[in-house]
């Protein structure tokens, strides 16, 4: 007979291995052509028109469909042409997107993204047609994955300008910050809405109305994963030049100060930065005069030393 | 290598002079080399393995949905919790309608099944938009879908859509009935596959012809009884010339 603590180690065992192969079988991201496995199948452009006619022949896409077409649009720019040409096709993916079956859902929802590596003609028809779902899917904090991958969808179509406007018309700064600033424990969803919060600060997409959000929503903890996104999105946002409140100023100040202290580059760079504006426009807190300790506690990167400077000389401007 | 401020203040002072200040945009020469060394952004695909169909086989403790009504088995926790959050979390115990968010549930509850918003939603705009974030609200879903489509620029055909749902509830309440069939030829002999005809017959003559042969005579009722049935049938039966 079995011992109760053999059973145990036993058990335990099997969980390891059950956890280290879904590890294993989580998804890869790779950019457009990178793919390259020999153990893959060589797929042709005839291969995914075919694919995308039989898809809309039968009653619902098979698993292994999406995986060959997720292969297929990973390979190349013209495999994504092909099947978007095909009238149609991408309505099947919508109603696999917004059906009952949940491991469909998140196939369907990996092949957008994988759609979304495509020329910025077909983003912005993917981003009509399946923008409001996406948006829709990042309210569903409960599921993660889809969550995780709807974000991916909309960092990758959010780098295209006219895919861009779509989203932006759909609220989707408010959608990001919510998931950025809320305490909940997906963490990694947290740091791509950071990112794709990041690429909209990147490219002025943020209106009046966004940064008085922006000014009211606080990342409590500096040390978080997607914290580093923080204080670019601040600098690169224009709220800087806003009136702000002293409270914001003040956990801005002490947000930034944190962030030196970190010495991770990323943070360091957009603190100094911060910093640098906040103190050109005239802001100060109590903590301010920690700058001087802090900067000569920690090793900066050489390539940081102007900005360092232009910010001391902003500081000293002020005292 | 790293930057160290200078040791006296006359120094860290001399050094400042040569810097500009003032506020700064981000594109501005002076982060142009520090810029060079972040990390971009690169536009990323995503593939999933397919699992092997043996390891679901092999699980011993698949886990069942205990939902009443959905007996589905899952290999895995997180495959159960998908499954859960997709089709069980925001459900509609009312008309057994699943939705995605809890928004577009509670926008559904109050909207179909939520009395005092019918009465409401006749003296003010209660119709909330789809984007929970956007706070305007509408006198009905036709507005508000309006609204969705030129705002939002949500698809025409949005699948999450009310007005959908309510349409598809009205044509289940109505009961199917099939339509009555007006046939031109009434029939009065039967087939069994064969193309010969059959109809009912006594010894020496049709059971028509019995009904019909003494019809002057003798009422019909006096014959086969007091049988609204039987009369039917005989009225449905060709008359029969002698």
């Amino acid at each position: 007979m079995n011992s109760p603590l053999k059973e145990q180690i036993r058990k335990k065992a099997q969980e390891f291995r059950e956890n280290r192969r879904e590890h294993e079988f989580d998804g890869l991201r790779v950019a457009l052509g990178e793919l390259q496995d020999p153990a893959l199948e060589t797929l042709t452009e005839k291969d995914v028109i075919s694919l995308a006619g039989r898809i809309k022949r039968r009653k619902g896409v098979t698993l292994e469909d999406f995986f060959r077409l997720n292969q297929a649009f990973l390979q190349g720019n013209e495999f994504i042409n092909s099947f978007m040409n095909v009238t149609g096709a991408i309505q099947v993916l919508v109603k696999e997107l917004t059906g009952r079956d949940s491991v469909h859902q998140l196939a369907s929802c990996e092949t957008l993204c994988n759609l979304s590596l495509g020329d910025p003609p077909i983003c912005s028809r993917l981003a009509t047609t399946v923008g409001s779902y996406l948006v829709t899917y990042l309210d569903t904090s409960q599921e993660n994955r889809l969550q995780i991958t709807a974000l991916w969808t909309i960092e990758n179509l959010l780098e295209i300008q006219k895919s861009r406007e779509i989203l932006l018309s759909m609220e989707i700064i408010a959608k990001l910050l919510n998931i950025y600033t809320t305490d909940y424990e997906n963490e990694e969803a947290r740091e791509c809405a950071g990112q794709a919060l990041s690429i909209l600060s990147q490219f002025n997409s943020f209106k009046e109305k966004d940064l008085l959000l922006l000014a009211g929503k606080r990342l409590n903890n500096p040390r978080v994963p997607g914290a580093q996104y923080y204080l670019k999105i601040i600098f690169e946002s224009g709220i800087l030049k806003q009136n702000l409140d002293q409270s914001f100023v003040d956990y801005l100040i002490n947000f930034s100060l944190e962030c030196v202290r970190n010495e991770e580059f990323l943070k360091v760079c957009y603190a100094v930065r911060v910093l640098g504006n906040l103190f050109a426009m005239g802001r100060k807190a109590s903590e301010s005069f920690e700058i001087l300790e802090v900067l000569e506690n920690c090793s900066i990167n050489e390539c940081l030393k102007d900005e360092v400077l232009w910010m001391l000389r902003n500081f000293y401007n002020l005292v | 290598m790293s930057f160290r401020l200078p040791k006296t203040e006359d120094e860290l002072q001399n050094l400042l002079k040569t810097i500009d200040s003032g506020y700064k945009e981000p594109s501005d020469n002076l982060f142009q080399l520090c810029n060079s060394y972040l990390p971009k952004f690169k536009r990323q695909g995503v593939l999933t393995p397919l699992e092997d169909e043996n390891r679901n086989i092999q699980r011993k403790n698949a886990i069942s949905c205990n939902v009443p009504s959905c007996k589905q088995d899952f290999p895995t926790v997180s495959a159960y919790q998908s499954h859960y959050n997709s089709q069980h979390r925001y459900f509609c115990n009312e008309c057994k309608k699943n939705l995605p968010t809890p928004h577009l549930l509670d926008l559904h509850i109050s909207e179909t099944h939520d009395s005092f918003f019918a009465v409401q939603s006749e003296r003010k705009p209660m119709f909330q938009c789809y984007l929970e974030e956007c706070k305007e609200v509408f006198w009905n879903s036709v507005e508000r879908k309006d609204h969705c489509i030129s705002c939002h620029r949500f698809p025409k055909d949005f699948r999450f859509d009310q007005i959908n749902f309510q349409n598809k509830k009205v044509s289940n309440k109505e009961m199917e009935v099939d339509q009555e069939t007006v046939t031109s030829k009434k029939n009065s002999s039967f087939s069994f596959g064969h193309n010969i005809s059959r109809g009912f017959t006594f010894k020496d003559m049709s059971y028509a012809k019995a009904l019909t042969k003494n019809s002057s005579k003798v009422k019909n009722k006096e014959i086969l009884g007091d049988s609204s049935v039987v009369q039917d049938l005989m009225d449905s039966l060709p008359k029969m010339e002698e």
